[in-house]
């Protein structure tokens, strides 16, 4: 089983580091967004940082939901996917680890740029490894929500774009609760509430939507 | 009931007594509404006759949710017992519930912009709305995304269920958050705030947008199971 589990992950990240300019591209779509905002509404620092948290949070998502057709895409076309629902193991613990092993993957180019970005903002420093934290758990949760959203338009015509669609108002209540994190970090109020809240919707997702996903894949591989 | 209409036959012969009267009903029920609503019903105290707005609004507004109610439990249905009706239900339910949901954000605008001084503001109710709109579109858009048809039926399904969390927000966002929205008037535990000169017509409308959408419901189902028949005796006669 463990040995199972641990070829799965290894196949993956090998698959990742040879199209490492997959995850360049992500992140190059991440800073061009940030840059949008100071062209959009003017380059003062005041108006800057009190958007800061919101332009992080939208560069955070809309770079990630692109990528995430690479989860299952590739794997579906190719028949890997098909030759795992017949292994002896759970299609939906195969599928979670497939998706946090993107995660993991997709954390350290994306954290370290918005390290930086976030200085560019003009965010004040203490902040910033809090501020990291509440990304990395944020991004947690909007995997799990793409992962649902991209297994079921596997074999569609136009994948990608109705997937961005269909993830977009999932990620809702993960973009409330981390910019109320946030933003309650920069007004020195208490995050804690927020912070849980977030934390067990990213837990919740961790249970729902290997399920969903698994329901999906089986559906786009009976066609 | 339901395991009688389950039969698409049955379902036909059914809705060929009860269609057109749906369709009376809706189309006097609407004339009679309009009536008392426009003309026939009191100003309001504070709102002068943009309330009448209202007649048109709410009932949108909670077609809209039924609408997506129904569309959710025929998706289950669908995803449970594999019944191609449920899914010929759930494709026409959905344009209906678009409809009535577009219906409700621009005739709350219109009225927002007399009453709250602005078009649209960002509040619980009105963005919880528009999450609706963007499922509704989102499924007709995923349901017809394959090149078989009836491949994108099962993924639809589960979106519209996984969409299906908005609903109670939509309900209760104006409990929850304080909102520029007013609280609901007529669902209460304490009985309906509304005077009953208003309560009338209102009742009356949703009545007849319950009856008109069942109408182009129906009609919609027909149509997609005339063109299924269609196309199997095409393909059977070549």
């Amino acid at each position: 089983m463990y040995k199972i589990i641990l070829t799965l992950i290894t196949r993956d990240l090998k698959i990742y580091s040879r199209s490492l300019s997959d995850f360049m591209s992500t992140i190059a779509f991440m800073v061009t967004i940030v840059m949008l905002f100071p062209l959009a509404i003017g380059p003062q620092p005041d108006k800057l940082s009190f958007l800061s948290n919101a332009v992080l949070w939208i560069a955070l998502i809309m770079s990630i939901i692109p990528s995430l057709d690479k989860i299952y895409l590739n794997d579906f076309k190719n028949g890997w996917l098909e030759q795992l629902s017949y292994s002896p193991i759970l299609l939906e613990i195969v599928l979670l680890i497939k998706c946090l092993t993107y995660w993991l993957t997709l954390m350290f180019p994306i954290i370290t740029t918005l390290a930086i970005l976030s200085f560019i903002l003009g965010i004040k420093s203490y902040l910033i490894v809090w501020n990291l934290i509440v990304f990395i758990i944020g991004s947690l949760a909007i995997c799990l929500v793409g992962s649902i959203c991209s297994s079921l338009t596997l074999g569609a015509r136009t994948g990608n774009i109705i997937s961005s669609l269909l993830i977009l108002p999932l990620t809702i209540p993960v973009l409330i609760f981390g910019i109320s994190t946030c933003e309650a970090l920069k007004s020195n109020l208490n995050p804690y509430p927020n912070l849980y809240l977030l934390i067990s919707f990213s837990l919740i997702l961790i249970i729902l939507s290997p399920i969903l996903t698994a329901a999906s894949v089986r559906i786009a591989l009976s066609k | 009931m339901i395991n009688y209409l389950a039969n698409p036959r049955r379902f036909l012969n059914f809705f060929k007594f009860w269609e057109p009267i749906f369709g009376i009903f809706s189309l006097l029920l609407i004339i009679c509404g309009l009536y008392f609503s426009l003309i026939a019903s009191p100003e309001d105290y504070q709102q002068g006759d943009t309330v009448r707005i209202m007649y048109v609004h709410v009932p949108s507004a909670w077609l809209a949710s039924i609408l997506y109610f129904s569309l959710a439990i025929s998706s289950a249905v669908y995803l449970i017992w594999k019944h191609p009706l449920a899914d010929v239900c759930g494709r026409s339910i959905a344009p209906m519930g678009l409809f009535f949901a577009v219906l409700t954000l621009i005739t709350g605008s219109l009225w927002g912009k007399p009453m709250w001084g602005t078009w649209w503001v960002w509040d619980a109710r009105l963005t919880s709305m528009l999450i609706l709109t963007i499922f509704y579109i989102s499924f007709i858009a995923l349901s017809n995304a394959f090149d078989r048809e009836i491949d994108g039926s099962k993924p639809a399904s589960i979106l519209s269920i996984l969409g299906a969390i908005n609903l109670p927000i939509i309900k209760f966002s104006v409990d929850w958050w304080n909102t520029l929205h007013q609280p609901s008037s007529i669902l209460r535990l304490d009985g309906p705030t509304i005077s009953n000169e208003m309560l009338l017509p209102l009742s009356i409308m949703m009545i007849g947008f319950f009856c008109f959408s069942t109408y182009i419901i129906v009609v919609n189902i027909k149509i997609k199971l005339m063109n299924k028949k269609y196309n199997s005796l095409r393909l059977k006669s070549n």
